[in-house]
């Protein structure tokens, strides 16, 4: 059972505290993304579990093999984890054939000349790169080279597969089809994989599970609709979701919420917090109702700005000195300066704390 | 780190935890090497430099004939105040100083001024036959640097001092006054004819890689050419200029062979070479503190240009992208430009050359009739009238022998250095934010800071007497090997680490993943990757050490002389033919290596 378990993991690069205190915990299969802005630790907890980095503190395993304890005085080094891994620059030997390059570490391990030749054609042929066995890495494209990786991350059958932003370098359409590519993989596979981005859609679309990253410590690790519908403080409800969400300022008083600007929202009674707290409330940019005629709980907002992107239209309105993100059908039709109505949908407004930033009512 | 080696009690637990560091630290490769590394560096670098503080401050035995109290070895400051406030110290420090210092400012703006308008004519204008003329600028650089001093002393030579007559003198009829023959002035205009290549490529590679967009920007807003490039243009490559300058200043004050060939027949000194007078006189320690003093003002030139660098460098650089460069048309004054260029690159690079290749044909020196035509020089049988009854050099065994020194010295030095500067590469780029990744390189970084003459003295104390483990190296091969590749070490780190850094990260690390160990990691992806780097620092230092003189000068004996010092012999006998020969035979080697690198390197960057 080749899960990964990361313990009260720390790690210091000088005074700068990359990753604190992070414990997680994969299960065998799982595909967990690990997402965040930059800077904000996911790399270096990637490079933990493939040993290229030592931690200060905490524990890691992988599977029932313990690979790092700072208490019992354990690390395994790289080549002994049995990991597979793909880098951001895909670290291609330019020195190697494409051959070369998938049949190392077989050699290394000593595999039999002619198994070795069985499994690099077997690699190649999962990843439909035949015929390239002889090409330097310098005449292949992009695409092909990020297929090269693959197969040679495959070839040795590590228990646990590692990625650092592998799409990064590639063009808007292939790194669609890799992302395919990649998902199929792990369906029949079935390996457990650590997939490194800051790309939320990347996160969305591959993992079964989502860690988002802030300042090294995980503030949420959640499947990716939960994550999406109820982030569980406003980093993640502000990281999640493009347009960003919108983010309205209120208090709490006796079953209502009071919004700045923007009216009164009911809260049910079981739902509610203590009373008088200043709160944020979230609401997504597809969850805004518009209608052109006054209705009941609406308030009046001027469009400001229309930008369609094809398959929708973003409207930017302002409604009491408030701006806000509408995510609006293309057959909708308001134009800049138009007076409309808009409203919050039913069940899709999160209420945090304004001070802990946390979430204190879900889906009111 | 803490080992667990301390007497006092410690927890099993802190116990265990001290054997796990001790253990990591000795599996990880860049630590255990960076360690070997700094113990070395410390021992050929740092060591010497403090055997060469405590020299001076302590009495020495030859202080004996005039300080007949002292006993060797007590602390003294008596050599300090001696040579910065004795009665001798105005002719032994400070007139020297004052000289070293006008020519080193005198060089830098002369060459700065010349490599910089030949930049700008090559990289912005349609000056014709730009390739012809940068190839011709950048000869000089890769010459030793006081080629042009013996071609000068050939054509200005005047018989106050003594000798034949000058061409000058020959054409004109009139002798050259003493300021024009020898002293600061053809010092700087020799040094300048030199060290302009040096300013050349600096700004010529920092004008071209700037964006004609941000020129055409300020267009836009109707700037004049003029107001762009004051305004613009400038100031991008004020960082490349202010570089070239400041490194001018210190290779200058460093610089000992032009001084020694120009400034010695009329007793001018500069620090170089007044340090090589106090050796040779053995006044060790006044030698040492004008190494000390000029390691100072090196260091603090250095120092003042890695501010500015720091402070700049967001400038600098520009990204990778493809981006056009627009010419300025020269109009009418493109001939007279291209003239101009034409006759000074005549009159700085070929004409010396030629002078010094027509003087090894001359019999009688100062003899420009044809009747005086000679191969003596080069194929003459031994004839006591001529070169004291030495041999032509080709036939003359000690001459190929230097030749074979030269040669010899260059190839181990690159080798050494070679191999050195990938571990010392792998080890800063793989530590880079450690402690012993940022020590050795700077540690290695040292030897830059030390002018080559200080550093060759520094070496002649160290080595002179069975050392730790070192034996006597005085008058050896190996002591030449070990300082040239000691003082090659911050080129060869350099070039290596910026290559390591590529290789040492993610593509070392896909072998790690894949198990492999760090000898298999280093024989199988870094030296195959970082060949071509290795290839061309090798090729770099072999012509680097081809040239050097001051580096070696205080550290050959008659046995390790190379064509360098053999020069430097020659002038000093007065058979100037002999030392042009042997210089022409230098240029030719040199220039043949200058082509085979170009080759290499050319036919590298095809295949790849």
């Amino acid at each position: 059972m080749p899960g990964i378990t990361l313990r009260n993991v720390s790690k210091k690069f000088g005074k700068v505290t990359a990753v604190n205190d992070v414990s997680l915990e994969i299960a065998d299969g799982e595909f967990v993304a690990l997402l965040g802005p930059s800077g904000c630790g996911k790399t270096t907890i990637l490079r933990m579990i493939a040993g290229f980095e030592e931690p200060d503190d905490g524990e890691i395993t992988i599977g029932d093999q313990t690979v790092f304890s700072r208490r019992k005085g354990i690390f395994v080094p790289p080549g002994r984890r049995n990991v597979g891994m793909i880098f951001q620059s895909y670290a291609l030997w330019p020195h190697l054939t494409v051959f070369q390059n998938i049949a190392f570490g077989l050699e290394i391990a000593k595999v039999p000349k002619d198994e070795v030749r069985r499994r690099v054609q077997a690699a190649l042929d999962m990843m439909r790169i035949q015929g390239f066995e002889d090409r330097y890495i310098n005449e292949l494209s992009g695409g092909q080279q990020q297929r090269v990786a693959i197969a040679r991350m495959l070839v040795t059958r590590p228990q646990v597969f590692l990625m650092d932003e592998p799409l990064s370098n590639l063009d808007a359409k292939l790194r669609l089809d890799m992302r395919a590519e990649i998902k199929r993989l792990h369906a029949d596979l079935g390996t457990t994989c650590v997939y490194v981005t800051h790309d939320q859609v990347e996160a969305l679309t591959l993992a079964t599970r989502i860690a988002i990253l802030d300042k090294g410590t995980v503030q949420q690790f959640a499947q990716p609709m939960e994550l999406y519908r109820v982030p569980a403080n406003l980093f993640v409800a502000d990281f999640m979701g493009n347009p960003t969400v919108n983010v309205l300022h209120g208090t709490l008083s006796e079953g209502r919420l009071v919004l700045e600007g923007f009216g009164e929202l009911e809260v049910p009674f079981d739902k509610l917090p203590k009373p008088g707290c200043a709160v944020i409330a979230t609401l997504r940019p597809e969850d805004v109702v518009v209608c052109h005629t006054r209705e009941p709980g609406s308030v009046e907002a001027r469009v400001h700005s229309v930008l369609p992107t094809g398959p929708e239209i973003i409207v930017r309105a302002l409604c009491n000195g408030i701006t806000l993100t509408i995510r609006e059908s293309p057959e909708s039709a308001v134009a800049p300066d138009q007076v409309v109505y808009i409203k919050p949908r039913q069940g899709a407004v999160n209420i945090y704390d304004e001070r802990s930033r946390a979430l204190v009512c879900a889906c009111v | 780190m803490r080992t667990v080696s301390q007497g006092y009690q410690i927890g099993s637990a802190t116990r265990a935890y001290a054997l796990y560091r001790v253990r990591r630290f000795l599996h990880t490769p860049y630590k255990v090497v960076g360690a070997v590394l700094i113990i070395l560096l410390a021992y050929f670098i740092i060591g010497p430099l403090l055997a060469m503080v405590e020299t001076t401050l302590t009495w020495q035995s030859e202080d004996l004939r005039y300080a007949p109290g002292a006993s060797p070895g007590a602390f003294t400051l008596f050599h300090w105040s001696r040579v910065l406030f004795g009665r001798t110290s105005v002719p032994m420090l400070w007139r020297p100083l004052m000289n070293t210092m006008a020519i080193a400012i005198g060089v830098s703006v002369l060459s700065l001024a010349i490599g910089g308008i030949l930049a700008w004519l090559v990289v912005r204008t349609d000056l014709p036959f730009k390739h012809l003329v940068s190839a011709l600028a950048v000869i000089p650089y890769s010459l030793p640097s006081w080629v042009i001093a013996l071609a000068w002393i050939v054509v200005f030579k005047n018989r106050q001092i003594g000798g034949a007559m000058g061409l000058f003198e020959y054409i004109t009829g009139v002798s050259p006054p003493n300021w024009l023959s020898y002293g600061i002035i053809p010092i700087t205009l020799c040094l300048a004819l030199h060290y302009y290549s040096f300013a050349f490529t600096l700004i010529s590679g920092a004008l071209s890689s700037v964006d004609a967009e941000l020129e055409e920007a300020a267009e836009m807003v109707k700037a004049t050419r003029a107001q762009i490039l004051r305004k613009i243009t400038f100031p991008i490559v004020l960082p490349a200029i202010l570089s070239a300058l400041i490194l001018t200043f210190s290779r200058a004050v460093g610089t000992f062979g032009t001084p020694v060939f120009l400034g010695l027949p009329v007793r001018f000194y500069v620090l170089s070479t007044m340090l090589y007078a106090n050796m040779d006189n053995r006044f060790v320690s006044n030698a040492y503190i004008l190494a000390l003093l000029m390691i100072l003002i090196s260091a603090a030139t250095v120092y003042a240009n890695n501010k500015i660098i720091r402070a700049r460098r967001s400038f600098v650089t520009l990204g990778g992208r493809g981006f056009r460069r627009r010419l300025v048309r020269l109009g009418r004054m493109r001939g007279i430009v291209a003239f101009l260029v034409a006759g000074f690159l005549a009159v700085g690079v070929v004409l010396p050359l030629g002078i010094l290749v027509w003087q090894t044909f001359m019999l009688v020196e100062g003899n420009y009739s044809p009747a005086n035509f000679t191969l003596h020089y080069w194929v003459g049988r031994p004839n006591p009238r001529y070169a004291q009854g030495e041999a032509g050099i080709l036939r003359n065994s000690m001459i190929l022998g230097g030749a074979w020194n030269s040669v010899r010295l260059a190839l181990t030095t690159a080798l050494i250095t070679g191999v050195a500067g990938v571990l010392t590469g792998y080890v800063v780029a793989k530590g880079r934010h450690t402690l012993i990744g940022k020590a050795v390189e700077q540690l290695t970084f040292l030897p830059f800071l030390m002018p080559s003459i200080a550093f060759g003295a520094i070496y002649l104390t160290m080595f002179s007497t069975p050392h730790w483990i070192i034996p006597s190296l005085y008058g050896t091969f190996s002591i030449l090997v070990l300082t040239c590749a000691i003082k090659s070490l911050p080129y060869s780190t350099r070039s290596s680490t910026s290559s390591m850094l590529q290789i040492g990260g993610e593509l070392e690390e896909a072998a790690e993943v894949a198990g492999a160990s760090w000898s298999m990691r280093f024989r199988r992806i870094l030296v195959p990757l970082s060949k071509r780097g290795f290839l061309a620092g090798f090729l770099l230092t072999f012509i680097t050490i081809m040239r050097e003189m001051s580096l070696i000068v205080l550290l050959v004996s008659p046995s390790t002389r190379t064509l360098t010092t053999m020069t430097y012999r020659y002038t000093e006998q007065g058979v100037a033919q002999m030392a042009d020969a042997v210089i022409v035979l230098l240029v030719t080697l040199i220039l043949i290596g200058n082509f085979l690198i170009n080759r290499v390197l050319r036919s590298r960057e095809e295949t790849s």
